[in-house]
């Protein structure tokens, strides 16, 4: 089971990631597809993802826009350019890490 | 693929409803995470009552509570910062009330205007970079830069007045006020947004009192603005509406302080300004050592052609603005053909109007009489020593 601390300090680059390959996505599709990308691994609660895409909604990273779907509403984010930006700076930052630390275990 | 009627989904939303978290700006997104979650059951075969049934029986409610104010503390508009600047400039300004050496008091006081503008701009930049979340935060980053705006551009202009009798019409107190009013509205805004989303009694109840003191400030922000065009009709009664207003933001800073609310800094924002504002035009200052206008020394020189005419002279004279004031006095001989009198004035820009004579009624008889009395133009502090015809 992976550390809680670990899947909060990458979330968001895991939303960004996540939003690079979709156009728009709602926030329980987040939560299935990490589920199933992590073959059940990460299993995100509402309180832990919706603060995250608050909270790059509210620093211009991703926007959103709220639909009628199946008579509830639901709220869509997709990523804005700078977001794209954001997310392309941030994964290549992540993957250095991501070598460094199997520099250091391994 | 399951999917809910909308029979079921009403169900749902008016259970969660019932909840204490029906108020969050989360709501929504909540109903909608729990329905997707009902459905996945379904899809597996449970049926609506029994899937439903197991969702709810978790902690649901810990869940979007949690989140909310996860997402709030983010948002909201509490900065530790600005709270320290702001009582930065509270006792700046109360400094230059009570100490004025050497007439630095009005530059403390200008600076601890400049502090709390920049406060204003601040929140008006926070604002604008969270216009994505909410759409109402463009109009209040507008309403913080407009209170930024009349803040500093009105005290620049009373300082001007004040200190180097720039005239200004007034307008000075006219844009503090409404700087005030407008930050006012901004508060009534934000507060009452916060009152509709907040989750937990206390804070319902916090916000609803923050709601009612922004209310109360831009009412008499409001009525401050209307004595401008009722200023002859009103002004016997100016006195007690600011031993009103200073009263009541002395009162609530009292209560924010006690109940550890200075954490607010938007209300904390609305009350410093709102009283240093007022108390600034009020009759208080001076009867503080910091409220009384720098004097400067102006000389008024005469020569007298011949020299031996009268030992005396006298000078009755008024200023521009004020020629409902004429004063007279005696010109002192300072030596064979100069007459001179050195005395204290206030900064003032404008002509003085003035006649001499050789006693003190016919000074003032001549100064009377005359359609077209002679004048100077004074630049005091600029300059100090006129020399008269």
């Amino acid at each position: 089971m992976i550390p809680r601390e670990l899947i909060k300090g990458t979330l968001k680059y895991m939303v960004l990631n996540l939003l690079q390959t979709q156009p728009k996505m709602y926030g329980y599709e987040i939560t299935q597809v990490l589920d199933q990308k992590s073959a059940g691994g990460i299993k995100l609660t509402f309180a832990a993802l919706y603060p995250v895409l608050h909270k790059l909604e509210a620093k211009g990273f991703v926007r959103a826009e709220t639909e009628n779907v199946n008579n509830r509403t639901r709220k869509y984010y997709s990523l804005t350019p700078k977001g794209e930006k954001e997310s392309d700076n941030r994964m290549s930052d992540f993957r250095e890490y991501i070598d460094l630390m199997k520099n250091l275990f391994y | 693929m399951a999917c809910l009627n909308k029979e079921q989904i009403e169900f749902i939303r008016d259970d969660l409803k019932k909840r204490s978290v029906s108020r969050s700006f989360l709501f929504n997104e909540w109903v909608d995470h729990v329905c997707c979650d009902v459905e996945a059951m379904m899809n597996k075969g449970v049926p609506f009552e029994e899937a439903y049934g197991q969702i709810s029986r978790k902690k649901l409610e810990s869940d979007i509570s949690t989140a909310h104010k996860d997402v709030q503390q983010f948002l909201n508009h509490r900065y530790v910062g600005i709270k320290k600047v702001l009582l930065f400039a509270f006792l700046l300004f109360a400094a230059s009330w009570l100490i004025n050496l050497r007439g630095i008091g009005s530059w403390m006081g200008l600076l601890s205007f400049i502090i709390l503008s920049i406060v204003y701009l601040r929140i008006s930049v926070d604002f604008f970079s969270k216009r994505h979340v909410r759409k109402v935060n463009t109009w209040l980053s507008v309403l913080a830069l407009l209170a930024f705006v009349g803040t500093l551009s009105g005290i620049l202009l009373i300082f001007l007045y004040r200190n180097f009798g720039i005239s200004t019409r007034g307008h000075g107190v006219d844009l503090t006020v409404f700087g005030w009013f407008f930050f006012s509205l901004l508060c009534l805004v934000y507060y009452t947004g916060e009152f509709r989303s907040a989750i937990e009694p206390g804070e319902i109840k916090n916000m609803r009192w923050l709601g009612w003191l922004s209310g109360i400030n831009l009412f008499l922000a409001a009525i401050s603005i209307a004595t401008f065009p009722l200023y002859h009709l009103v002004k016997n009664y100016l006195f007690f509406l600011i031993l009103f207003i200073l009263g009541f933001d002395l009162l609530v800073l009292a209560i924010l302080f006690a109940t550890r609310s200075m954490k607010n800094t938007l209300a904390v924002s609305l009350i410093l300004g709102s009283f240093m504002i007022v108390f600034i035009h009020s009759h208080f200052r001076t009867k503080l050592p910091g409220g009384k206008p720098k004097l400067y020394e102006l000389t008024l020189q005469v020569t007298t052609e011949p020299a031996e005419v009268s030992d005396r002279y006298y000078i009755s004279m008024y200023y521009e603005n004020y020629p409902d004031k004429p004063f007279t006095l005696p010109l002192r001989r300072s030596s064979k053909n100069l007459h001179e009198i050195t005395m204290p004035s206030y900064a003032y820009r404008g002509y003085l109007y003035y006649g001499i004579a050789t006693d003190s009624t016919g000074a003032e008889e001549y100064f009377r009489s005359r359609p077209d009395i002679d004048s100077v133009l004074l630049r005091i502090p600029n300059k100090k020593i006129y020399q008269l015809q």
